[in-house]
């Protein structure tokens, strides 16, 4: 909202203190709430938060700094001479939808001439941002501006019925708005009508029949309170917003929309002369007024900590807002009909704390007096979950891979659409369903990464995937890792090496190792599956790593000790030629099957291709007993015992004798 | 020789090229020899400058349709490639064998979301999570915001294609105090918790918005919690994460489900609070929002936790508490300097390798 400080200067006598502009701005930003978009020395663009719609006018900012400094409020002239008819022989409303509009006032001007505004108000109009159109609607929009309240001028000769009432739309009703857009209205909507037709849309727009036109000479001044549900609904509805709709739809202030009518009034024959009706129409509906809180200082106090106001003086505090306090220990608060937003005790607690300054509240930490008060994870599991994928994380990176964070949407086309959950209502390149693998998010950075000039990408993320489950939809954790192209590039040591399967594992087991946990990997159809993580190859380039959150947290083992041995170990290479398509786990399964007891390890240190298909594996094993130094004769029974074993199962022949 | 004739010629070798091409690395080595910037294909094209006006239209679409035809063709190896096994069966039993690659990093956002939870651990905070997919009733209502009320406006919200259940309309959380909650609503005060996560709002991106998020939602209740209680953590926390030297300051704001509310701003840490182009001459920079725990959200978790055959526990006479919401993007930007919230998400290798493990 545009707020012009010289008319805020026209209503609120300021002290020599908040002279500059700045001390008036720090004043409502750290008292008032008050959140400053844009100033300069004569205006200011101001963000108004929801609750403090009294805010929304220069009467209301005014109103806010002689609250926060007891500087003099001197607010508009509303008098004027009424020298016209009697208002009951010149108008009538009637209020048919009691609990949707608390009042309705009206005022009554005759012998009007319709023209441009003067210059001043046309000024003010337009350094606030709205066009000047003609002295009689300008002066609404005026009083819009410096009172706050939204009010509509009909032309009265063209009201069938002279006069006005305030009831639902009938189902299939129409009306043309002021912006020339016809509507079909509901039961829902709130509308003034004449004795013909609907005339306005409540608190939202006017209708094209009644407006005032150049040749309008007689008046009718609506100034009304309509329930803020009500209007928002009409305005949502039909898709139509108005400074009046924004307004109402707040709340605004049933009691002193008669001062902005009587504003209305008086600038109306000033600026378009005429006569004014004597006195006012001023009908009410049936919407209860907020009753009084009940408010206690001493609680208060307490809440706020110390540094708080002590309880004595905050029932001047709450008056210094306009408050109406009675009471002693428990008080009594009635808040003015501006602050439509003090509902509760809890408000009245906010006015207190904001009006004394919240950097008078000391700082305090509440210290935890027992085990049993701190806090508790939720839901249980998620501590242990995150703790493995931190160190997960760590590992990953430690081992070379860049952390990545990805938009969990993906295209249509890549994913599975029965089980995915799709957004109703989403933004062009933030379209398309919740994922329900990582590999397309990775996919595209590292596609990213290529297209920047790099020869491959190492990459990984710690993110979710969701799984519509019937009417419901699963939310799985998840540590990718996505392993492209050429990942190792070379140096004057060695040559650049490619992502393979072989280096995915090695990562995965760092990683996991990381937790203590040793994967127990078995082939299934072309990928590495132990429980909690798979390792797949996913095209000719890429290679992927995938461990399910849930399940490693589970697998986590502590570190235990185990003894150092006191026996040397006896170690054996073995060659053997593996015939075609035999896997080395199969190998390595036989060996260590046949070897018996003694053996601690095996490991496959050797792999040569040879052009028929078969391939030589090259293994160290080696042996030892807890308590006694192998004799050779053990160690070679063993070794014969493993490759008679690999022989049988799998057709491995020795190439040459074992070599210790 | 004339150019249409070269063009013809480049054509022919180059898909005898693709097609002899074993590998990927070869045929992306094609590729590059006839279409990079420097290739034949396209440094021909830019010779037909050099040719008489009336002759450059026929010869400028032979060229261009001979690299057509040699971008088509290496596109259909490509995907050939891609979708073939690689080479002979891979043994995928082969144990795992390291290779070296150059230093890995961490996502400053998942850095700086861990920094914030280590404050609070230290302040004896457990931490809380809740799902991305929400409700109406957690994300909205039981936050006091009532349905037909301007409040909802603060927030554009993602809704998602499952049905209506109990708690309303399915909707991607607009922020993560729906968490608390879930966290009242499973367990009985004192509550001492933290939420990170992720959020989403209908919003345009631009170089300080995301329609995707993340920020850490923080609760303390129990009885006699107090304001003053808030202001002393949260200036704890303001200068472990911006430095011993960073002036907090507390001024009046609004949520829904706090009052008093609280905004709350840190001296600019580009400018130690003297007024730079980064805070706008102010000195200040608005960092989190807070406030007392409202009344009607204890109450709103009651009727949920009675719903649920659960005890009552939330008496707003009973107990009080705080609550605060921090940007973790906002902390990540001000903290290292980075001036555009699009590039956490994007990835950019040149991004993500400015954060050394």
């Amino acid at each position: 909202m545009r707020t012009l400080l010289p008319w805020v200067r026209e209503i609120v006598r300021l002290p020599r203190a908040l002279a500059r502009p700045e001390a008036l701005r720090d004043l409502l930003r750290d008292k008032g709430g008050v959140d400053f978009e844009e100033s300069d020395a004569d205006a200011w663009v101001l963000e108004i938060t929801p609750n403090r719609p009294d805010l929304l006018s220069h009467l209301g900012i005014a109103r806010e700094i002689a609250a926060l400094s007891g500087a003099k409020l001197r607010p508009p002239d509303v008098r004027y001479r009424a020298a016209g008819g009697d208002f009951r022989r010149l108008a009538s409303v009637r209020i048919l939808a009691p609990d949707r509009c608390a009042r309705y006032c009206g005022a009554v001007v005759e012998g009007v001439r319709v023209g441009p505004s003067p210059r001043w108000m046309a000024e003010r109009l337009e350094a606030c941002g709205i066009r000047a159109i003609s002295n009689v609607v300008d002066v609404t929009n005026y009083v819009l501006l410096e009172m706050g309240h939204p009010l509509h001028a009909f032309d009265l000769d063209r009201l069938e019925g002279r006069g006005v009432v305030v009831r639902l739309a009938q189902k299939g009703e129409r009306i043309r708005t002021l912006d020339g857009v016809t509507r079909t209205l509901t039961e829902d909507d709130l509308v003034i009508a004449d004795a013909a037709r609907p005339v306005a849309l409540a608190g939202v727009m006017g209708g094209e029949g009644s407006e005032v036109l150049p040749s309008t000479t007689r008046l009718l001044i609506e100034s009304a309170h309509f329930a803020p549900e009500s209007v928002r609904r009409t305005s949502r509805r039909h898709g139509l917003r108005s400074e009046s709709s924004y307004r109402f739809e707040r709340g605004t202030d049933r009691v002193g929309l008669e001062a902005a009518l009587r504003r209305t009034v008086r600038l109306v024959l000033e600026t378009a002369g005429g006569a004014a009706a004597r006195g006012i129409l001023d009908v009410r509906g049936r919407r209860a007024a907020p009753r009084p809180i009940r408010y206690r200082p001493a609680r208060a106090a307490d809440l706020l900590g110390p540094g708080a106001p002590p309880p004595a003086q905050h029932a001047a505090l709450l008056r210094a807002i306009g408050c109406r306090v009675a009471g002693a220990a428990a008080l009594r608060v009635e808040p003015p009909p501006w602050r439509v937003d003090l509902v509760g005790e809890e408000d009245l607690l906010e006015e207190v704390a904001r009006l004394r300054g919240y950097d008078r509240a000391a700082s305090t930490f509440a210290p935890i007096a027992a085990p049993a008060e701190m806090g508790r994870a939720y839901p249980d599991g998620a501590e242990a979950r995150r703790a493995a994928v931190r160190r997960l994380r760590r590992a990953l990176a430690a081992a070379g891979l860049r952390e990545c964070m990805t938009v969990p949407f993906d295209p249509e086309a890549e994913v599975d659409a029965e089980a995915a959950v799709a957004v109703r209502n989403p933004l062009q390149a933030f379209a398309g369903r919740l994922r329900t693998s990582p590999w397309p998010s990775l996919r595209r950075v590292a596609r990213l990464h290529l297209d920047r000039g790099a020869t491959g990408a190492a990459l990984f993320e710690s993110g979710r995937t969701f799984h519509r489950r019937g009417a419901e939809v699963e939310e799985r954790p998840y540590v990718a890792a996505l392993l492209v192209g050429e990942i190792a590039p070379a140096d004057w040591r060695r040559p650049a090496a490619r992502a393979d399967v072989a280096a995915a594992r090695a990562i995965a087991e760092a990683a996991l190792g990381s937790l203590g946990i040793r994967p127990a990997w078995r082939e299934a159809d072309g990928a590495l599956r132990a429980d909690a993580c798979e390792i797949r190859r996913l095209d000719a380039d890429s290679v992927g790593f995938l461990v399910d959150a849930e399940a490693v947290a589970a697998a986590v083992k502590p570190v235990r000790f185990r003894p150092l041995p006191r026996y040397p170990a006896a170690v054996r290479d073995v060659s053997l030629v593996v015939p075609a398509g035999r896997r080395a786990a199969e190998v390595e399964a036989a060996l260590r099957g046949g070897a018996g007891p003694l053996l601690e390890t095996v490991g496959l240190f050797d792999v040569f291709e040879m052009p028929d298909g078969r391939r030589s594996l090259a293994f160290r094993l080696a042996f030892r007993a807890a308590d006694r130094t192998l004799a050779a004769e053990e160690v070679e029974a063993a070794v014969a015992g493993a490759t008679a074993r690999a022989a049988a199962e799998t057709g491995a022949v020795l190439r040459g004798p074992a070599k210790g | 020789m004339n150019p249409v004739d070269e063009a013809a010629r480049l054509r022919d070798e180059a898909m005898a090229a693709v097609g002899a091409a074993a590998t990927s690395d070869a045929l992306e080595e094609v590729r590059v020899r006839y279409l990079g910037r420097k290739g034949s294909i396209r440094s021909l094209l830019r010779s037909l400058g050099g040719l008489a006006p009336e002759a450059r239209p026929a010869a400028g679409a032979a060229v261009n349709a001979a690299a057509d035809e040699v971008e088509r063709a290496f596109e259909e190896a490509r995907a050939r490639a891609a979708a073939a096994p690689a080479g002979p069966a891979e043994d995928v039993t082969l144990p795992g064998a390291a290779l070296a690659l150059p230093p890995g990093s961490l996502h400053p956002l998942a850095e700086t979301s861990a920094a914030i939870e280590e404050v609070f651990a230290g302040l004896g905070f457990a931490v809380a999570e809740g799902p991305e997919v929400e409700d109406d009733l957690r994300n909205f209502e039981a936050l006091h915001h009532p349905p037909d009320h301007p409040a909802r406006d603060m927030h554009d919200t993602f809704y998602v294609d499952l049905p209506d259940g109990d708690g309303g309309a399915r909707l991607l959380r607009t922020h993560t105090s729906p968490v608390q909650i879930r966290v009242m609503t499973a367990h009985e005060p004192p509550v001492r918790v933290i939420a990170p996560g992720r959020v989403y709002r209908v919003d345009e991106p631009d170089a300080s918005h995301m329609p995707v998020f993340h920020q850490v939602e923080g609760l303390c209740v129990a009885p006699g919690v107090r304001f003053s209680d808030l202001k002393g953590a949260l200036t704890h926390v303001c200068e472990r994460l911006f430095g011993g030297g960073t002036r907090v300051r507390f001024r009046p704001s609004y949520f829904p489900f706090t009052e008093p509310s609280a905004g709350i701003d840190v001296s600019c840490p580009s400018c130690a609070g003297r007024g730079c182009r980064v805070c706008k001459g102010t000195g200040f920079l608005e960092m989190l929002g807070a406030g007392m725990v409202h009344p009607e959200v204890f109450r709103a978790v009651d009727r949920i936790r009675r719903a649920a055959g659960r005890k009552p526990a939330y008496d707003p006479e009973r107990v009080s508490g705080w609550a605060f919401g921090v940007g973790v993007e906002r902390v990540a930007m001000v903290r290292y300097g980075i001036d555009d919230i699009r590039l956490f998400l994007e990835n950019d290798p040149r991004f993500l390798a400015q954060f050394p493990l």
